[in-house]
Order: structure tokens, then C-alpha cells, then sequence
């Protein structure tokens, strides 16, 4: 409630500052459960100068981007979402097997879901739009809003976008009928993690399929997971690595996603 | 619903298709939005007090005489005992070690300085609520997500102790969030037990920044490996002098 003080000027304050400070007036003296009142005796609350960074807005922002995410998923059933570097030579042959792997997905009707940016997301979209069947799946993106730029490829036929990593991964990980995990960064394992995590409580379905493509990038993670997670420090179950797949082709891939049944998540 | 064409749903309200209410309204997808949104305000609003905190991760199924379990407690005794809360995921473990921490300083507490608060921000798993009884403070989450972000939200350091995925996801996460400046690159990262961590950062070393660069090599900085509650003590109380408490959530 000192808060408002009388040398507490807007002009001269940051906006860090001033923020600090509409942020921290609970702390000053008055405990912690200080906020626990009825409405007529909390303190005084000023608003910051830019009411995008009140903590308020910032709910709203969640609350609006959950929202288009399921309204524009819900077009997207039967989809399967495919991860990888977006920092990688397109030539690569993993870009080719990536490219190959869209396209035999929307042949069969799949949606192809991606990340949006350029590397292995954008040769899977591209591959996504090269199927010649009439009716085919769709080439989706869900892109990620960096700093003041959308980075998004140009093979995009759908595509929303992200400022909070956390919405854009929820997204990723609520429709998918299987998961495709090209060689990639940090953004790719931290879905790998956070998808097996899921799987692993059950907080969704078992029965979804988690493809790891090349055995030269993968089995040495693989092997470790074995080696000291499992045998010498007995942090997972006997049964939880059996949760992902390593394989070398799009073919292979194809094999399981087939078996994969659809998700009725929605 | 089911024979309504796709896009069709622009229309004015009073034009909009009848919609049966579900059986149970609490599986439908305006309550679960509202539920994610009660788990937003819910974990900020019991967040907003914290100061300073530190975050421990690791395993849930190490047992009480584990070399990492008398660590992770070590350090939460030595944190605490400087006024650092000790948030953890609440459960038993590693967690339930760093909660201990905070509870075994309590105990030797002489004169009257400020201790550090024990809190679990815990997971509602289907088949087990697993909360350790050294929590002082604890918050339920359905949704894994809202407890992610609450977790990497809240604190101005992280420690991972070896564990599962659960701790390896996080691990990547944060350092993810750093890389793509979504949170504050000064944040400290500690990685402890040389023997669980070494290989995975050989791997990070030889596939990601030297053969392929999929990550800029500058990561590698934002995390560090020791080996003991000791030496990640020392890194932190180094780094965490000059650190401004965390207000601005």
C-alpha cells in the first residue's frame, strides 16, 4: 500500500523499473498473504504504461492464442506432425528423406503438421504440396514468432502463429496421430522429451506412435537412455523405452504411422 | 456437429447450429480452455511472492540413502539457509530431497534468519498423487504444460540432477527458451553428476555444434556440469550475488 508514493514519477522511472514496482507492492513489509482481502482494502494497483506487459494482458494473450490454436487444429484431424533442424543444408539427405516422407503422408491423406520454418519443416512442407493425387492432405504450419519476424516457408498451405513456445508445442502435441523427429536442436528434443513424458503418464494415448528418423543421430542418445537412465540409475521403466522407434527411411516410418489409430482427443 | 461443413462456423451467433450439452460439462472444450485458464491464474497468483527462488529437477525414484538424493538434500539445506525458496515438482525422489533440504535447515535454525520456503508445484497424475510430506507450500496442476511454464517461469536458477524424462525435457526446455531469448539469458543452469550428464553433453559437443551446428555454439555457456551440492553451491552463491530478484514475471 506505500506503493503510490509521492516520489514515485512516471517521467523519470524505466518502464522496468515501473514495472517492478506495480509488481512488488505487496512485498513491501506487508507479509505475503497480504493480497488475501476483500476488494475495498487491496492496495491501490497503477497501471504500467504499456498494458501489454501487465500480467493481466499477458493471460489474455495465453487465453486468446489456445483459442485459435484448437479453432484452427480442429481442421486438421487425421494429422501427423514432423520435427527437425531448421538449421540444416537443404541438400542433405535427411531434407530429402523428409521432403519424400510429406509427400508419401498427404498421398495417403495425412495433414502434414510442421513447425513452419525453413530446414527439415520446410522440406516436409514441400513435399506436403508436391503429392498428385486429387485429393490429398494438407500442408500445415504452426510457426513461432521470434523477436519482430514469423519465420515461415514459403510450401505453407495453412499456417498460424505463436508468440509462447509452450501454446505452439501444446499444439503440436494435442492432435498429432504420430510423431515424426527428424535430426534437430534444442526445439526438437525438447518436444521428443516432453511427448514421451506424456505417453509415459499417460496423459495421452500409448498407442501413438514416436518415429525417431536416423540410426547415425539417434542411437547414441538411444544408448545412453538405455545405458544410464535405465540400467545404472534406474530413472525409467523397463517399458518406457520401448515408447520411440528408430528408423532410417520414410518408408519405414510409413509402416508405423499407418498402424497408428486416430486420435480422438479433441 | 458432425455434418456441419468445415469453416462454416463464421456466422452469427443466431445462425450457429444447435449444440447438445455433453453428458459430463466438464469434458467439454470451453471448460477445459477455462480450466487452463483457472491453472494460469491459479499458479501465478501463489507464485507472485517469490523472491528468489531455485528450481530442482531430477528423478522421483531414488531411494532415501541415494548418492544423489543426500545431495540434492545437501544443497537444499545450503540454499535455503541463504534465503533462496526451493521450488521443486513435489513428488518423491529428488524432489522430495530438496524439500527435505529446506526442512532439515528449519530444524538447525539458531537465531531468528530468514529460510528459505519449501514449495511443490506438483503434477495430478492419473494413477497417483504423489506429493512428499517435506512441502510447506504446494500447488496441484492437471495440465503438465501450465506446470511447465510455472516452472520455468518462476526461478533465477535451475539444478537437474540425473532422472527421467520428465527432468530431461525440462532441461531442454529452459535451455530452448534461453536460446530463442523468451527468458532472461542470465538464468543459471546446473547440470550435476558428471557420470549421468557427460555422455549426453559428448553427444551435444560432437553432433550438435561440431558436425551438424543445429545449435549456435554459444549454448554451450549457458549450462554448467559439476559434480557435487558443494560445487553447484558455489557456482550459484558467485552468480546469484549480482542477480536482481525476479519481480517482473
Amino acid at each position: 500500500m506505500t506503493f503510490a508514493s509521492k516520489n514515485h514519477k512516471q517521467s523519470t522511472v524505466s518502464r522496468e523499473r515501473d514495472f517492478y514496482l506495480c509488481y512488488s507492492y505487496n512485498m513491501q513489509g506487508n507479509g505475503r498473504q497480504s493480497m488475501n482481502k476483500p476488494s475495498y482494502d487491496l492496495p491501490v494497483f497503477e497501471e504500467p504504461q504499456d498494458f501489454r506487459s501487465s500480467m493481466h494482458w499477458r493471460i489474455f494473450r495465453i487465453m486468446a492464442e489456445l483459442m485459435d490454436g484448437w479453432q484452427f487444429l480442429a481442421d486438421f484431424r487425421n494429422n501427423v506432425a514432423i520435427f527437425g533442424s531448421g538449421n540444416i543444408d537443404p541438400n542433405h539427405a535427411w531434407c530429402k528423406e523428409a521432403e519424400k516422407l510429406g509427400r508419401l503422408l498427404t498421398e495417403e491423406g495425412f495433414d502434414v503438421v510442421t513447425g513452419g520454418g525453413p530446414g527439415i519443416m520446410e522440406a516436409a512442407n514441400r513435399g506436403a504440396t508436391t503429392a498428385e493425387n486429387e485429393v490429398r492432405g494438407k500442408s500445415v504450419g504452426l510457426n513461432i514468432k521470434l523477436g519482430r519476424k514469423v519465420r515461415a516457408n514459403p510450401y505453407i498451405e495453412k499456417s498460424t502463429a505463436f508468440h509462447y513456445f509452450f501454446v505452439r508445442n501444446l499444439m503440436m502435441n494435442y492432435t498429432g496421430r504420430a510423431y515424426v523427429y527428424f535430426p534437430g536442436g534444442l526445439g526438437t528434443l525438447d518436444n521428443l522429451t516432453a511427448i514421451i513424458t506424456l505417453i509415459q503418464t499417460k496423459k495421452i494415448s500409448i498407442k501413438v506412435p514416436i518415429i525417431l528418423i536416423s540410426h547415425e543421430f539417434w542411437d547414441p542418445v538411444a544408448r545412453w537412455i538405455v545405458e544410464k537412465m535405465l540400467n545404472k540409475y534406474n530413472a525409467i521403466s523397463k517399458e518406457d523405452v520401448d515408447l520411440y522407434v528408430i528408423v532410417d527411411t520414410a518408408e519405414e516410418a510409413m509402416e508405423y504411422i499407418r498402424k497408428s489409430p486416430i486420435r480422438n482427443e479433441f | 456437429m458432425a455434418n456441419i461443413k468445415k469453416n462454416k462456423l463464421n456466422i452469427p451467433a443466431s445462425a450457429l447450429p444447435f449444440v447438445n450439452e455433453l453428458d459430463d460439462f466438464r469434458s467439454s472444450m470451453p471448460w477445459r480452455m477455462l480450466r487452463v485458464l483457472g491453472e494460469f491464474v491459479d499458479g501465478w497468483q501463489f507464485l507472485g511472492d517469490i523472491e528468489k527462488s531455485v528450481t530442482f529437477f531430477g528423478s522421483a525414484r531414488f531411494p532415501e540413502n541415494d548418492r544423489w538424493y543426500i545431495e540434492s538434500r545437501r544443497l537444499g539445506k545450503l540454499l535455503s539457509e541463504d534465503g533462496y525458496d526451493i521450488i521443486t515438482g513435489g513428488g518423491p525422489g529428488i524432489m522430495e530431497a530438496g524439500n527435505r533440504g529446506v526442512d532439515d535447515a528449519r530444524k538447525e535454525q539458531t537465531h531468528n534468519e530468514r529460510i528459505g520456503r519449501s514449495i511443490g508445484l506438483n503434477i495430478q497424475l492419473p494413477y497417483e498423487q504423489r506429493i512428499n510430506p517435506y512441502v510447506e507450500e504446494a500447488m496441484g496442476f492437471h495440465y503438465f504444460f501450465t506446470r511447465k511454464v510455472m516452472m520455468a517461469y518462476s526461478s533465477i536458477a535451475y539444478v537437474y540432477f540425473p532422472g527421467g524424462f520428465g527432468t530431461l525435457d525440462e532441461f531442454f526446455e529452459v535451455i530452448n527458451l534461453i536460446e530463442n531469448h523468451k527468458i532472461n539469458p542470465d538464468t543459471t543452469i546446473i547440470l550435476i553428476g558428471k557420470d549421468f550428464w557427460e555422455l549426453l553433453l559428448e553427444w551435444f559437443e560432437k553432433y550438435l555444434y561440431e558436425h551438424h551446428k543445429f545449435i549456435p555454439e554459444t549454448t554451450r555457456y549457458n549450462y554448467q556440469l559439476v559434480d557435487t551440492a558443494d560445487e553447484a553451491y558455489a557456482i550459484l552463491k558467485e552468480r546469484l550475488k549480482n542477480t536482481k530478484p525476479k519481480r517482473i514475471m
